[in-house]
């Protein structure tokens, strides 16, 4: 009940949401915001908010324990003035010490008359009733013994009390009253009980347990604090040390870990480079004697050397730059806003397929790494020249969806079968609002059985059959993958209505 | 090949790679570049300033024939960053730092070839090159070198082995001017100013405004067609130039 559901913390989030630091406004809530930056559900309240933070829930617990603490230290003081015998008996002496006469209990001290005789009455009332007994008893009976009547049960003093009948030994009968004591002046804490004075105690401790909890676990925020920063991408950063405690063996032994970290990641950073540059090295030497031994090799030859080396570029390049685009890597260039008509104009060029642009907008803008986009669409239609011929050329077409204006622009290059197409779709489903420019690279050759079209986007997978002379290394489509998603976009396999295969890759539109 | 450049130069070129200096070295030699190799980037530097010693020191005339007119600079030095060898090149004394720079690199990176001109390389070539292409970049260099030192680097457009000087309004493709109009040069200065970019032919039309405008705005097809004659390799199938169905132009943002 004190405590909160411990699921709350099992996940910790990486990133922090923006949302939560500036919404609370009071200097806890605002902690706490820092301290817990996963992201909220809607429905989560404050409540579910607050018990989130370590310090709130240490301190809640030492409050369930300390109010644990408080009824049974109430209950035990309770039941042991229960157990105390009650009085039920009178003996009343004269001077020589004679037993005058006897009583039994007739009322243990109810306010109310004696209807209800076994009334339990509140310890406390019956704890200090036995106190004030003794005197009362001891002394010359008063006026008011006498003159309270089975009638009359309340005397004027009016304050409860145990109510006793005596037989005297020359038999009549006396009513004696022992009353309470009316509250002590000097004590106000004794109208609110002893429960409230520990309650009150507890208040007290609560109050300042809090600040200490939140001392304590202050260091564990700051640790957090640290580790998030370094989760962010700051390899160099670390949390500082202190102390000798279980939170500063943490800090240091996450300090080690981190270290280790980064020289891992600078140490695969330097291989990628080394490698790159190892094997570039004797590539750069191979082209040039090719250059150099032109006619030596006869143009066939020649032309197949050089298109060997050039795949061999293509693929170190392609290996590099997949691993960068796993590692998440950030300086793979800087985005900037890209005319995707003109980019897929340009790689179209060199593929000599049909770009079919958007005829509405005709500006169809993206914000993305160049080089990398058109790695993507350059990677599609190599795709499609390699496995998507038929017996013609593939044909790209690159714009709107009319078909009809489609297929008259391409009829007069019939020599192109690859056809890239640019649309512009704002999606009614999920991201209401969202805009995304489609680039579909549709081709003529065989297709893609439904069974591996998304398969077909593993790295090195091939299509049964494929065979590998066709060129490529199965990197292509796999980077095309990357590089959508690293845009905030998507790539997918469908069919293509007139048959073949057709790629689809969407992207985010921006307006320019 | 036809060496336009007879008389000879002699370029500096520092990389670890001896193999791949001798083969430059063997493949220069022809087109008349003679080539003085360092494998350490220290040396490179060390060679620099005696020569540099050697202009202060005594008559320019008798270090003429060793003194190089450019550094070819590899960006992966054994014992040193070739951007700092780059640095500390333009701290030389004068004639010394104003040497054109041409920075080759296998690294691939976008970041390498951005920080390389930003320190001061004047060309950057990535590994594994063509060779043609670094006797372009060589030709290119020193052209523009002698032609004027102060050439801003605003004033020039480069693609691939095609070039645009806005300064002297003239085009250069692979080291050969190209003939154009002046319009011509101007509808091609448009169109590169805006590379990737589609343009339909309104657009074009305003941006070569305060030109005298044609009659008819299919002119513009025509001036593109005779642009495309003087820049493109193969006319039936341009790649600089690229005609978008039913929008316009784009110039290739990237190209050979």
């Amino acid at each position: 009940m004190f405590l909160p559901n411990n699921k709350t913390d099992k996940t910790m989030p990486n990133h922090p949401v923006g949302s939560d630091s500036k919404g609370s406004a009071t200097g806890l809530a605002k902690g706490l915001a820092n301290a817990l930056p996963s992201p909220l559900p809607p429905q989560q309240n404050t409540w579910q908010r607050l018990t989130r933070q370590l310090s709130v829930r240490i301190w809640l617990a030492v409050l369930g324990i300390m109010s644990v603490l408080i009824l049974l230290v109430g209950g035990a003081y309770h039941l042991a003035g229960e157990n105390r015998p009650p009085m039920r008996e009178v003996v009343v002496r004269n001077d020589a010490g004679e037993v005058v006469g006897t009583g039994l209990l007739i009322r243990r001290g109810s306010r109310l008359p004696s209807a209800n005789p076994s009334n339990p009455s509140p310890s406390l009332a019956t704890a200090s009733s036995t106190m004030s007994s003794a005197t009362s008893t001891t002394s010359t009976p008063s006026s008011e013994i006498a003159s309270p009547t089975k009638t009359d049960p309340l005397p004027s003093h009016g304050s409860d009390g145990p109510e006793f009948i005596v037989a005297m030994n020359d038999g009549t009968s006396l009513h004696l009253h022992l009353p309470r004591p009316g509250p002590r002046p000097n004590n106000r804490l004794n109208g609110f009980g002893f429960l409230t004075i520990l309650l009150m105690v507890g208040v007290a401790v609560a109050l300042a347990t809090y600040p200490i909890m939140r001392k304590l676990t202050r260091r564990l925020e700051a640790l957090q604090t640290g580790v998030e920063h370094w989760g962010e991408g700051h390899l160099s950063a670390r949390v500082q040390v202190h102390g000798h405690d279980e939170v500063a063996f943490l800090a240091e032994k996450f300090n080690q870990a981190a270290e280790r970290l980064e020289r891992l990641v600078q140490s695969h950073k330097a291989l990628l480079a080394n490698a790159s540059h190892e094997l570039r090295s004797p590539l750069t030497r191979i082209r040039m004697a090719l250059s150099m031994g032109e006619q030596a090799l006869s143009p066939t030859l020649q032309a197949e050397a050089q298109r060997s080396l050039q795949e061999l570029d293509t693929l170190i390049e392609e290996i590099l730059l997949a691993s960068r685009l796993d590692a998440k890597e950030v300086d793979l260039g800087a985005a900037e806003v890209i005319d995707l008509t003109g980019l897929a104009a340009e790689v179209c060029a060199d593929f000599n397929a049909n770009l079919i642009p958007c005829p509405s907008p005709t500006e169809v803008c993206v914000k993305g790494t160049p080089k990398l986009l058109r790695r993507a669409i350059r990677n599609l239609l190599e795709n499609g020249q390699r496995h998507g011929q038929r017996s013609t050329p593939t044909e790209v077409k690159g714009g709107p969806s009319d078909p009809t204006a489609a297929s008259d622009q391409t009829e007069d290059r019939v020599a192109a079968a690859m056809t890239v197409t640019l649309r512009v779709v704002s999606h009614p489903t999920a991201d209401t609002g969202n805009v995304w420019a489609m680039l579909s690279v549709s081709d003529q050759g065989p297709g893609v059985p439904d069974a591996y079209k998304s398969q077909i986007f593993e790295p090195f997978f091939r299509l049964p059959g494929a065979s590998e002379s066709s060129g490529g290394v199965g990197l292509g489509l796999a980077l095309v993958k990357s590089i959508a998603e690293r845009h905030g976009g998507e790539v997918r396999c469908e069919d293509n209505p007139s048959g073949g295969a057709q790629f689809v890759l969407k992207l985010p539109l921006i307006r320019p | 090949m036809s060496a336009p450049y007879p008389a000879s130069h002699t370029l500096l070129m520092i990389e670890d790679d001896t193999r791949l200096a001798d083969m430059v070295t063997a493949y220069l030699a022809p087109s008349g570049f003679e080539v003085i190799h360092k494998t350490h980037g220290a040396e490179g530097l060390a060679f620099l300033r005696q020569i540099a010693g050697q202009i202060t020191g005594q008559s320019a005339g008798q270090s003429g024939g060793r003194s190089p007119t450019l550094v070819v600079l590899d960006l992966m030095l054994p014992d040193a960053d070739g951007l700092e060898i780059c640095r500390q090149l333009r701290a030389l004394p004068s004639p010394l730092n104003q040497l054109p720079v041409l920075m080759l690199s296998a690294k691939g990176d976008p970041m390498d070839r951005v920080i390389g001109l930003e320190l001061g390389a004047d060309d950057y070539l990535a590994k594994p090159f063509e060779p043609r292409e670094l006797l372009a970049r060589i030709r290119a260099l020193l052209r523009r070198h002698s032609e004027g030192k102060n050439t801003p680097s605003e004033h020039l457009m480069s693609f691939g082995s095609l070039e645009i000087d806005r300064g002297a309004r003239q085009i250069h493709l692979s080291g050969a001017l190209c003939d154009l109009t002046s319009y011509q040069f101007d509808l091609l200065v448009a169109l590169a100013e805006r590379a990737g970019r589609v343009l339909s032919r309104d657009q074009i039309m305003e941006a070569v405004r305060g030109r005298e405008l044609e009659a008819f705005d299919r002119s513009i097809d025509v001036h593109i067609g005779r642009i495309r004659q003087a820049i493109e390799f193969d006319v039936k199938n341009p790649k600089r130039i690229l005609t978008v169905r039913g929008v316009g132009y784009v110039f290739a943002k990237q190209q050979d």
